[in-house]
């Protein structure tokens, strides 16, 4: 074998070579070290290792969203319930209290102090606990926001996908994920927030009732005797005044203890039930709207009947309209056509330029220096032409085809409308529809 | 160009499909005679583009030896001579080309190293291989030929200066009593 021969052999090797292992860098390889493109394969293929990639970073999101969401709920949302509570104890304790204490004293045994208390866990606490689920529900949505959007940034940022998506794509995809992530949660306290808070706001009432009922109302009473006469309202608003105190109290404690509660087992059920769907699909949709799916121009994909009904001679109609639809076809759609292609192909042609010169001069460069050792004139502007070509092909056929597919679209549907419309108003004048029904289609073909 | 630059170049190319897939490549069906060779030029152009795409995934650039690169040198004036030091690991003497053309020099070669697909796991591929290039633009006009000589990872040329330039030093005979012909 002559050494012509072997270095034909090697060559025909090494471009077989070179030709899979760029066939498995524009897939992506297998492993998890691709680029986007990679990952998108990887993620609609099933690959385990993108599997593992994506319940990695659930993993991560479900821990620290815990963490840190459980601690914001606490930190920005009890104090605001509490405060609300307040108010509504203030408008609503006094009056309930008088109901309370009227129905405490018509058991006949005397006045009943664990009957007020029932009485005012079932009043008050309805209020209190309505109350409390429309604040949650009003200032979640603030509290879950600030420290969501923080936490699903930094977690993105310290996973595997931040080594392999550019951080403009890792930022987006987090936006979506803090997105549907914020209101999965929110419904999911708002729905549950009340249930849950039931039994601890009405625990919590009868709880200071039972302590401090006997002291305030011997408080009360002392203080109501003090003018010389018994004012019973003056009873009331002491007595409300010294127990509204303790209500606000131990139902304001119990909140605190019980929300963080609340708010963990809703962000772990959101997590747990949501987290890993919001996740696959809001990269998904990312690849899709950033990896480019160019779809074709769907010329004549889809001419619908518009009810206009012919008949009679049909075979001459078709071949009527066939005759004008193509005269006005050639006049007026070649022409849009003409026009737009070439500002179609100006357009792409300075498009690949703008894109792809610098990198083409460069590759051709790195070219020559390395494998012919020193630059050549002629070779470089082979090289440079050689990988402009391609992109300038596929460029100026993809402007083509869309921009043909834009003038057709624009003019096809206003040539065939007046054709038609002519075709019948001719028609009309010499009597030939009946009224029967025939398709589009059959006078296209 | 050289049998052994395309085995290079095929042995990098082996070395990036493993690092993209976790496998060795599987060894092509022989090729049909039909099927046409296609040319050295334009082979390198696509060698040199699967290389530029592949220095763009994290696990390529970590795992695989940058093919082709420019050493480092100096150059260091002495009155009779200029001394060029190129620093290439591992070179041979036999590896290297040096050319001197008015006041340029040229160095190139090719540093073919281990075989980077040849059943070895890089954790860390930094040191790079295959073809290296410098020219050098001389602070004056040198004689024609060049002495070179490779030692310890260095390739030493020394450069006599043309005779309008020249001044007699001492150190000089020492210096050049260092340098190998080439």
């Amino acid at each position: 074998m002559d050494r012509g021969q072997t270095q034909n052999g090697d060559i025909q090797r090494l471009n077989q070579a070179i030709m899979s292992a760029m066939e498995v860098l524009r897939r992506g390889g297998t492993q998890m070290g691709g680029s986007f493109g990679g990952f998108a394969q990887q993620w609609g293929g099933g690959n385990q290792g993108a599997e593992q990639m994506t319940e990695a970073l659930c993993e991560r999101l479900r821990a620290a969203l815990r963490e840190r969401v459980v601690e914001a709920a606490r930190e920005r949302l009890a104090d605001v319930v509490r405060e609300r509570l307040r108010d509504t104890i203030r408008d609503r304790l006094h009056g309930d209290l008088r109901s309370a204490l009227t129905e405490a004293q018509q058991g006949g045994r005397g006045f009943d102090t664990e009957r007020v208390g029932t009485v005012l866990r079932e009043r008050l606490g309805e209020a209190l606990e309505r109350r409390a689920a429309e604040t949650i529900r009003e200032r979640i949505g603030e509290a879950l926001r600030e420290r969501l959007e923080e936490t699903v940034r930094s977690t993105f940022a310290q996973s595997p996908l931040a080594e392999h998506l550019g951080q403009g794509e890792v930022e987006s995809i987090a936006a979506v994920v803090r997105e549907r992530m914020s209101d999965a949660i929110k419904s999911r306290i708002e729905e549950k927030a009340r249930e849950r808070l039931r039994e601890t706001v009405r625990e919590r009432i009868q709880q200071a009732v039972r302590e401090r009922l006997r002291e305030s109302f011997e408080a009360a009473v002392s203080q109501a005797q003090g003018g010389g006469g018994f004012d019973a309202e003056r009873v009331i608003s002491v007595l409300s005044e010294r127990l509204g105190e303790a209500i606000r109290e131990r139902v304001g404690d119990g909140i605190r203890e019980r929300l963080p509660e609340i708010v963990r087992d809703r962000v772990e059920e959101a997590g747990r039930e949501r987290l890993r769907e919001v996740l696959r699909s809001a990269i998904q949709e990312r690849m899709r709207t950033g990896g480019g799916f160019g779809g074709g121009v769907g010329m004549g994909s889809s001419m619908t009947t518009s009810g206009i009904g012919f008949g009679g001679d049909s075979e001459a109609l078709t071949n009527s309209l066939r005759e004008r639809i193509g005269e006005a076809i050639r006049d007026r759609v070649a022409s849009a056509v003409r026009d737009k292609l070439e500002e179609a192909v100006r357009e792409r042609i300075e498009e690949v330029v703008h894109d792809r010169l610098a990198g083409a001069i460069r590759a051709s460069v790195a070219e020559q220096l390395s494998l012919h050792g020193g630059l050549d004139g002629e070779r470089v502007a082979d090289a440079i032409r050689y990988r402009l070509q391609d992109a300038m092909r596929e460029r100026i056929a993809e402007g083509v085809r869309e921009r043909v597919g834009e003038a057709v679209r624009e003019q096809l549907r206003e040539v065939i409308r007046k054709a038609v419309v002519e075709r019948v108003r001719a028609g009309n004048e010499s009597g030939s529809f009946s009224g029967k029904s025939s398709s589009w289609g059959s006078l296209l073909q | 160009m050289q049998t052994s630059t395309l085995e290079l170049m095929h042995d990098q190319v082996r070395a990036i499909y493993r690092a993209m897939t976790g496998d060795d490549m599987p060894e092509p069906e022989t090729a049909e005679e039909s099927e046409a060779t296609p040319s050295v030029d334009e082979v390198a152009r696509r060698f040199v583009d699967l290389e530029l795409l592949a220095r763009q995934v994290p696990t390529v650039v970590e795992r695989v030896p940058p093919f082709s690169f420019e050493p480092a040198l100096d150059v260091i004036d002495f009155d009779s001579h200029l001394l060029v030091e190129v620093a290439v690991p591992g070179i041979r003497r036999d590896d290297v080309t040096v050319t001197c053309a008015g006041e340029r020099l040229v160095v190139a070669g090719t540093r073919g190293g281990e075989r980077a697909a040849d059943g070895r796991c890089y954790h860390h591929a930094e040191i790079p291989r295959g073809p290296f290039h410098r020219v050098v633009p001389l602070p004056c006009a040198v004689k024609a030929d060049a002495r070179v000589d490779v030692e310890r990872g260095l390739i030493r040329i020394r450069l006599d200066k043309a005779p309008a330039v020249t001044r007699e030093r001492p150190s000089d005979r020492d210096e050049s009593d260092n340098v190998q012909g080439e």
